[in-house]
């Protein structure tokens, strides 16, 4: 019995160091580490007559970009979460034909490279566009293409979340006496409000550090921090004001966090989960119907015609349609790529593999330590964990080109680009995550013990599988964001065969009506991949329905 | 025999177990009852290993436990809310403990029927709990705690959401098994009827402290406390102030606190009699009498019935008479 | 009794990703130890055909690394950060706007190739011989041919102020694209700043007459331009004199004459070099692959795989680069050490001046 004991014991303090020791070191090495070694050299290095910051906080065209990059990025937000929360509702509690489908198609607009969802907004915001009005070069197409890319995020955070709360909570409410939207602001809305701060926070970040989209739609003269981050460092190759601008750009987005997750830990508490399949209802009645056409609706408009626009432009001739343009990306033989565009396609299959696998496995011993440790250290943990999101690109890029080449050269290494993608991703999935598992009831976990779980065993049995849709999300998400990512990668010094958007990016960069449709064909290949690899996912079960 | 010894837990200033010490012995049930917040869960907590004492131990066969993680424990708890995994089929919650002994498939699928059949569920095997009613989910979690065979089977308040027929027949089924397995059972409730209803051994809890422990008979003759006698059910408990006033009015000898059985109280009309009558009911086949002497009422058992207001006698036989020694 | 390990989607679906990955991460090991090595660090628009490189190797044994990392200005930055640790061998692709800057950071050591025979003196922009020039590209007006033709179309810069003009043309940020960069140097070259028509005001002219700005060539050509592959509705776009062949050979059916032309005046000649890394350890190696990127068998490639010209003056044109544009004669240029000196306050006046 001792033995049994302290072997058990020495295993659960092991479990709990991984835990918590597994995302320590990887952020550490491959984030603070990188990230500090560029601020410093920027900041502190080399021979600087004038301190970077004062100069940078001096300047007074900054304070605009500043204020500029933080209302746009509350705007897209606050707008992202009107459109995307009803949504997010039509896909956790309505069964209909099709649900899984849209749930999965949803999430494409998030893989696609700025540079071709650009050229379909302008399109589609100019002046002969379904709305007749000249939005280009406006904040508004800026905000509009926000909700494009983000309202997946919305969707399946809270959808995930919200498909496992009892409805029974809701009727309730109805029952008691209140309307349909009194129920849903007084019982539903504080229920779900964990996974809508998660989703919030997520979306704030990535439209605060907003990049591409700001350029190609907002036009000269609107600019965010991560623009002019960019700017100062590869066009002007000034460092020390890139390093200032970056420290102020995390300081920045630091205490929003920071703040974020006091609030978030405050809001979440203990819930009885349900199944998501017992959840969910057959439309009935005039009220449901329009409560799905509407939000299908939203989303033909606001997602699906930005991509339909690339889809035509993709099988568009002269004279008529013709799928030219796939053949074309079959043979290979296109000027600047140097390799076939389909092997960019398994490239980043694989790069997404390993930076999801990364990103999982890291994202979800982070969450637990997240949700299962109160107080303060989880608090800053949190913090730190979204950091990753809200850094410029370009300082990640540079940050492992300075320090990751001790003990072992990593900086040319093919695993560097899914390190880096995995970095992007781990705030997605520790996200997604944390609002679950902060809502498993500890009384599930105890009776799992008392009927033999060890720890792990409890884990494994009681959390992942009431976390594991969200994982699933998650590591979509991760995938996802791999497949799509061209922040961080396009500064990394890359061996090896293009990714996806790089091949689409380099493809671009050639003037003639033949790249230009195998760009947009090769855009339409990565959005059927995404589609199809969210799919898959959506397919894996955890319910455990019938099994012993 | 599974030993709890000066155990103390403590929730910032509210003190739930006050050096608690309580031994159960194997193959009965004890049932610890007391009023709610008494601390029972708690005890139940410690016993299972979930919640660790500021000091005292528990012992199974000689030996401390404290140390054991839950899990390691062997013994099952049955939660008050069930806590059956939302996740999983009414055959998976039930096989869950199976699956961490490490069971083979075919075993846990024989025990998993066995166990549903033993709590009348058969069949239920694929359903879903989020669709079980109130009496369906404490089968299923009765089950579940039941099926990996634990030394010791706890359970918490486990009939006290349901109504009161399928609380009966609840009770029968359970004590059956208990007996037909041979099970050491801890039996946490607030409900006399279901202590007397299961119990080999009694204990029962007030603020924390266990105020007296025994056989359902020896703690029914002896109950030792006005508080404990109204606990388990006495119906004319006398507490010291009372005392006083039926012996002033020399309906009793001494100004000591008891219990008198309502068998025990005789009652007759007499216009100048010390006692009236403050109510009559016919329940279950008899009338029950209320009286009121001296400030105090008491019940007595009574063949007819007698109108409000009747001026009666009240004599005491002092077979039905049993002594306390402290009030509370 | 035994148990049997319950296989959980989730496990199953990472091992098989897993899996996959290492599948095909020992492929890529698989290959044969070559006898030595050399890194090559260039941009995102680096493009040459893998049968170019096995040439290489079989002429000397080297295999190559190619490292990709972002546009030009990222790449130099990028060598510029490691050079006291390389990542490769040579860097190619700093070009004339950013090469005083690499030169400044001692990035390079001296080599002169004997292929630089065959090249151009005046794409020689080092006068020790630190980077070897590969390759050259004018950044031109090009025209909608629809739209314009050479008589409406332009003849010079200056004519993009006539009212005539108005709403016709948009140019890039130079603050973040290259050929922006580059079309405001050809300005600067051609309105000095102390002439009676500096080029501020030649610009403050553009933007009275509703010049377009846009972040990046890709925005300006497809979405704004109308010439060619391009949607837009402006005829007059900021461009490579090597658009035209481009749009000739990149299009399906090819057309017999090209959809877009290059005004020839007010080019800016933008070469590209390539130059040995200080610091790196295979610097013979190096020098070979330099001396390889100015022969034939590289040489040939670049027209039509990155759509500039080559430096090596015995490189025979594709057909399309002789018959659809016109190699601007006189482009302008702009020393180095002048663009490094006043590249950042050039960019900051032309933003508060264009803002």
């Amino acid at each position: 019995m001792i033995r049994r004991l302290l072997r058990s014991s020495v295993a659960q303090r092991a479990g709990a160091a991984a835990l918590i020791g597994v995302p320590t070191t990887f952020l550490g090495y491959f984030f603070i580490y990188p990230l500090v070694t560029v601020l410093a050299t920027g900041l502190v290095g080399g021979d600087q007559s004038t301190n970077p910051i004062v100069d940078v906080l001096g300047s007074p065209s900054l304070r605009g970009v500043a204020w500029f990059t933080l209302w746009q990025a509350v705007a897209s937000t606050a707008l992202t979460l009107i459109l995307g929360i009803p949504g997010a509702y039509v896909l956790a509690r309505y069964e209909f034909w099709g649900r899984r489908f849209i749930r999965a198609a949803v999430t494409v607009p998030f893989v696609l490279p700025t540079v071709v969802v650009g050229t379909a907004f302008l399109v589609l915001l100019g002046p002969d566009g379904p709305l007749g009005i000249d939005l280009r070069r406006t904040v508004w197409a800026i905000l509009i293409a926000h909700v494009f890319y983000n309202y997946a995020v919305v969707v399946r955070v809270v959808g995930a979340f919200w498909e496992q709360v009892d409805p029974r909570l809701t009727e309730a409410a109805r029952v008691l006496g209140a309307t349909r939207w009194r129920a849903f602001v007084h019982v539903t809305l504080p229920l779900i409000r964990p996974s809508v701060l998660a989703a919030a926070s997520i979306v704030f970040l990535f439209t605060f550090t907003s990049f591409g989209v700001v350029l190609i739609l907002g036009g000269f003269g609107l600019a965010t921090l991560e623009v002019e981050i960019y700017t100062q460092a590869t066009a002007l190759l000034d460092l020390p004001a890139a390093a200032a601008l970056s420290l102020l750009q995390l300081v920045g987005i630091g205490g929003l966090l920071l703040a974020y997750s006091r609030f978030q830990q405050r809001a979440t508490g203990e819930m009885r989960m349900r199944a998501a399949g017992d959840t969910r209802r057959r439309i009935r009645g005039r009220a449901d119907r329009w409560i799905v056409i509407g939000n299908l609706l939203v989303m033909a408009v606001a997602l699906g015609s930005p991509l339909l626009v690339l889809l035509i432009r993709s099988v568009r001739a002269a004279d008529g349609f013709t799928l030219g343009a796939y053949t074309g990306l079959a043979d290979g033989d296109v000027g600047a790529l140097a390799v076939s565009p389909l092997a960019a396609v398994g490239t980043s299959l694989r790069y997404a593999a390993v930076a999801s696998v990364i990103a999982v496995i890291v994202g979800l011993a982070a969450a637990a330590v997240v949700a299962y440790r109160r107080g303060r250290t989880a608090r800053v943990f949190d913090a730190v964990l979204m950091l990753p999101l809200g850094t410029s690109a370009v300082t990640i890029g540079f940050g492992f080109l300075l320090a990751l080449d001790e003990p072992i050269d990593l900086r040319t290494s093919i695993w560097l680009i899914p390190l880096a993608h995995a970095l992007v991703a781990i705030p997605f999935v520790v996200r997604s995550s944390v609002p679950v598992m902060r809502s498993v009831r500890t009384r599930l976990r105890e009776a799992a013990a008392t009927l033999g779980a060890d720890p792990l065993q409890t884990w494994r049995e009681v959390d992942l599988p009431l976390v594991g849709r969200a994982a699933l999300v998650a590591t979509g998400f991760a995938f996802a964001i791999s497949l799509g990512e061209f922040g961080a990668t396009s500064f990394i010094a890359r061996p090896g065969a293009p990714t996806l958007p790089v091949a689409i990016f380099r493809l671009l960069g050639q003037p003639g009506s033949e790249t230009f449709g195998r760009a947009m064909a090769l855009s339409v290949i990565l959005m059927v991949l995404t589609g199809g690899v969210m799919l898959v996912l959506d397919r894996f079960r955890f319910e455990g329905r019938g099994e012993f | 025999m599974l030993a709890v010894t000066d155990v103390r837990v403590s929730f910032g200033d509210l003190v739930a177990l006050r050096d608690v010490a309580l031994s159960v012995p194997l193959g009965s049930t004890t049932v610890v009852m007391g009023p709610s917040g008494c601390g029972k869960s708690t005890l139940l907590r410690v016993i299972a290993g979930l919640q660790q004492p500021e000091r005292g131990h528990v012992d199974w066969m000689g030996e401390p436990i404290d140390g054991v993680p839950p899990h390691e424990r062997g013994f099952g708890l049955m939660f008050q809310d069930y806590a059956l995994f939302p996740h999983r089929s009414v055959g998976a919650n039930v096989g869950f403990g199976l699956r961490m002994a490490k069971w083979d498939e075919a075993a846990i699928r024989a025990r998993v029927s066995e166990m549903l059949e033993l709590v009348g569920l058969a069949g239920y095997t694929t359903r879903s709990i989020g669709n079980l009613s109130g009496g369906e989910q404490q089968r299923v979690a009765l089950a579940r705690a039941l099926a990996p065979s634990p030394r010791v089977l706890m359970l918490d308040e486990p009939i006290g959401a349901l109504d009161r027929d399928l609380r009966s027949a609840l009770m029968r089924e359970m004590r059956s098994i208990f007996r037909g397995l041979e099970l050491s059972v801890i039996y946490v409730t607030h409900d006399q009827h279901e202590a007397f209803g299961l119990a080999d051994h009694i204990a029962v809890m007030r603020s924390g402290e266990i105020l007296r422990t025994g056989s359902p008979e020896h703690l029914w003759n002896h109950p030792g406390s006005a508080f404990v006698a109204r606990f388990i059910g006495h119906e004319n408990v006398i507490d010291r102030k009372a005392a006083h006033q039926l012996a002033a009015a020399g309906v009793i000898d001494a100004p000591n606190p008891m219990t008198i059985t309502p068998e025990a109280v005789a009652v007759s009309p007499a216009p100048t009699g010390p006692g009236h009558v403050v109510e009559s009911r016919f329940v279950t086949g008899r009338y029950r009498t209320t009286v009121r002497v001296a400030g105090v009422d008491l019940l007595a058992a009574a063949s007819s019935a007698m109108p409000t207001g009747t001026r009666v006698g009240v004599t005491i036989s002092p077979e039905g008479v049993t002594h306390l020694e402290r009030d509370t | 009794m035994t148990h049997r390990p319950r296989p959980t989607a989730l496990r199953s679906g990472i091992a098989l990703l897993v899996l996959l990955f290492a599948a095909t991460a020992c492929g890529n090991d698989a290959a044969d130890t070559p006898s030595s090595e050399v890194t090559l660090l260039t941009h995102d628009s680096f493009a040459v055909p893998q049968d170019v490189w096995d040439e290489f190797e079989r002429t000397t044994g080297i295999v190559v690394t190619v490292l990709q990392g972002g546009d030009a200005g990222t790449v130099v930055n990028q060598a510029i950060l490691t050079k006291d640790n390389p990542t490769a061998d040579v860097l190619f692709g700093i070009d004339n706007t950013f090469l005083s800057r690499g030169l400044g950071e001692d990035l390079f050591v001296p080599y002169r190739s004997p292929a630089l025979d065959a090249v151009p003196d005046s794409l020689e922009l080092d006068p020790e011989g630190r980077v070897t020039p590969i390759t050259f590209g004018d950044v031109c007006l090009n025209y909608d041919t629809t739209v314009l033709d050479a008589a409406t179309a332009p003849e010079d810069l200056r004519a993009l102020a006539d009212p005539a003009n108005a709403g016709r043309l948009v140019v890039q940020n130079p603050a973040t694209s290259s050929p922006g960069l580059a079309f405001l140097l050809s300005t600067i070259v051609a309105f000095p700043e102390d002439s009676d028509y500096p080029w501020q005001t030649f610009w403050s002219e553009l933007r009275d007459n509703d010049v377009l700005i846009t972040d990046g060539w890709e925005t300006a050509y497809y979405s704004a331009f109308s010439g060619g592959a391009g949607e837009g509705d402006r005829p007059i776009v900021v461009s490579y004199a090597s658009s035209p062949p481009a749009e000739v050979i990149f299009a399906d059916p090819r057309p017999d004459t090209a959809p877009t032309a290059v005004v020839t005046d007010g080019c800016f000649r933008q070469v590209e070099f390539a130059g040995v890394l200080a610091g790196g350890e295979r610097q013979d190696a190096a020098r070979r692959l330099i001396d390889f990127m100015l022969s034939s068998t590289f040489q040939d490639e670049v027209a039509l795989n990155m759509f500039v010209f080559p430096a090596n003056e015995a490189t025979p044109l594709p057909p399309e680069f002789v018959e659809f544009t016109t190699v601007p004669s006189d482009p302008a240029t702009l020393s180095p050490d002048l663009i490094e000196a006043n590249r950042d306050s050039w960019i900051a006046e032309w933003t508060e001046l264009m803002r």
